[in-house]
């Protein structure tokens, strides 16, 4: 039993499953590093945020009392942040604290805080000015994603080796068994296929079940032909023994009165000149050798093949001197 | 019963007006200061370090009260709608920078009277009732 290697179940199984796997894990890997990135970005720029909130209150004591000191202090605690690339905290008035140089920074890497007074709420005392290091932001969420998606990725592999194992042992190796007893059972010899133990009350169980009962089924049939053909092997050399020990003259002739059969009797009431001219030597039709009698023979043969009753004429045959009379 | 009604409202009234000139604090300076006038933001700079000089230019003392005082309570609360412990917290975290310094403290209400009838840069709150014709009133903190 040959398959062609793509021809076989396991194969296009598991072509199918890596298939099917392999665009299920690209597409949950993409939306996966797509929600991981926005969502990584968002944590990062809520938790700068959240620092630059923590400190604003100071930092707005800091620019209203234009207290130099505490505003390098406010400013060295955000400048610690590895998020952070520089910041400054401006006064209303004059005083400007700062750590590294925003002056360079693109407009959409700074994050400005208004400072309002402690303690007049609607009085703008100062500006808190953030040069958020976007890069390496965007760079740890995208570490992180793509982690995200290698993870995934090992689970899906994982996941796919597992099933394949699993259809291989569970499923087609059993399948393939059956098919391969089922291949080299003889019809007819009586062979069954067993069920493995484990799959006889599930699907495989009743498809070796069908099986065993087409093979018997089969069996059965093969049995009656046997049969049949011995029945009438024995009726056709009884009926060959009558054919060639009887004394009448039995031939059997085609349309043409060309002889295709006949019996031993028959050669003897026609006569070895006549046997000569009809066998294969000259190939002569019955009608031709029958001389004047070849018309009534041929009108009888015409009769009885447009007919369904036996016809019966009496035919005369001369051998020189030896006249002989045939009722056919 | 007219007369009883009458009477009821008089008494209700005038304690109303009483409770009312005990809650109003009054930002008090010396007389002979050129200030007459400052606004609520001017006593809040004073008072919460920003400035150390009036706006005219001359200097500035600002008087506080003892920090158990329910007058002090009163007079943050509506100068700067902050608690005690909120400014304490606020010069605690300014005690190390030397930018600004908490305003002087003085133990009683006479104390500060005193003070700032001597002292020509003296600034301090009092209230209403214990008002006296030694020093100006130049603000209403309520």
């Amino acid at each position: 039993m040959s398959i062609k290697f793509f021809n076989r179940i396991a194969t296009r199984l598991i072509i199918n499953v890596i298939f099917v796997a392999t665009l299920i894990a690209s597409m949950s890997s993409y939306l996966l590093f797509d929600r991981t990135y926005k969502a990584e970005l968002e944590r990062t720029s809520t938790s700068l945020q959240q620092l630059v909130q923590a400190v604003s209150h100071t930092a707005a004591i800091a620019t209203y009392l234009e207290d130099m000191v505490l505003g390098e202090e406010v400013i060295e605690g955000i400048a610690t942040n590895h998020l952070v690339k520089a910041v400054e905290l401006r006064s209303k008035f004059n005083m400007i604290a700062n750590s590294g140089d925003i002056s360079q920074a693109k407009d959409r890497d700074l994050i400005r805080f208004s400072l309002n007074s402690p303690f007049i709420e609607r009085e703008n005392v100062g500006e808190l000015i953030v040069n958020v290091n976007y890069e390496l932001i965007e760079s740890y969420a995208k570490n992180t994603a793509l982690e995200h998606v290698v993870l995934i990725s090992i689970h899906s592999v994982v996941l796919i080796l597992v099933i394949m194992c699993l259809l291989k042992y569970q499923l087609v190796d059993v399948i393939k068994n059956i098919a391969r007893k089922l291949h080299d059972i003889t019809p007819g010899s009586g062979q069954t296929i067993v069920c493995p133990s484990e799959h006889v009350s599930d699907e495989i169980g009743l498809l070796a079940r069908d099986i065993n009962g087409l093979l018997e089924s089969a069996e059965k049939t093969l049995n009656r032909e046997r049969s049949l053909r011995f029945e009438v092997e024995e009726f056709e050399r009884r009926f060959r023994g009558i054919f060639e020990q009887t004394s009448g003259g039995i031939a059997l002739i085609d349309n043409d009165g060309y002889l295709k059969v006949h019996n031993p009797s028959f050669e003897k009431i026609l006569g070895t000149s006549r046997m000569m001219r009809l066998s294969n030597v000259h190939n002569e039709s019955l009608f031709s050798v029958m001389g004047t009698e070849a018309l009534s023979l041929q009108k009888a043969v015409n009769q009885a093949l447009s007919g369904t009753e036996p016809i019966s004429i009496d035919l005369k045959i001369s051998d020189n001197d030896d006249i002989r009379w045939l009722q056919k | 019963m007219k007369q009883l009604l009458s009477l009821t409202l008089i008494f209700i009234l005038f304690y109303a007006e009483l409770s009312a000139a005990e809650g109003v604090v009054v930002v008090v300076a010396n007389k002979d200061n050129q200030m007459k006038v400052l606004t609520k933001k001017q006593v809040i700079d004073i008072y919460m370090g920003r400035t150390t000089l009036f706006p005219n230019g001359e200097a500035a003392l600002p008087l506080d009260q003892n920090s158990d005082s329910s007058i002090r309570k009163l007079f943050y609360q509506n100068l700067v709608n902050k608690t005690v412990s909120e400014i304490n917290a606020y010069w605690a975290r300014l005690l190390f920078s030397g930018r600004a310094t908490p305003p002087r403290m003085v133990e009683s209400v006479t104390s500060v009277i005193n003070i700032i009838k001597n002292n020509k840069a003296a600034i301090g709150y009092i209230q209403l009732e214990d008002l006296t014709d030694d020093v100006q009133v130049i603000t209403y903190v309520d």
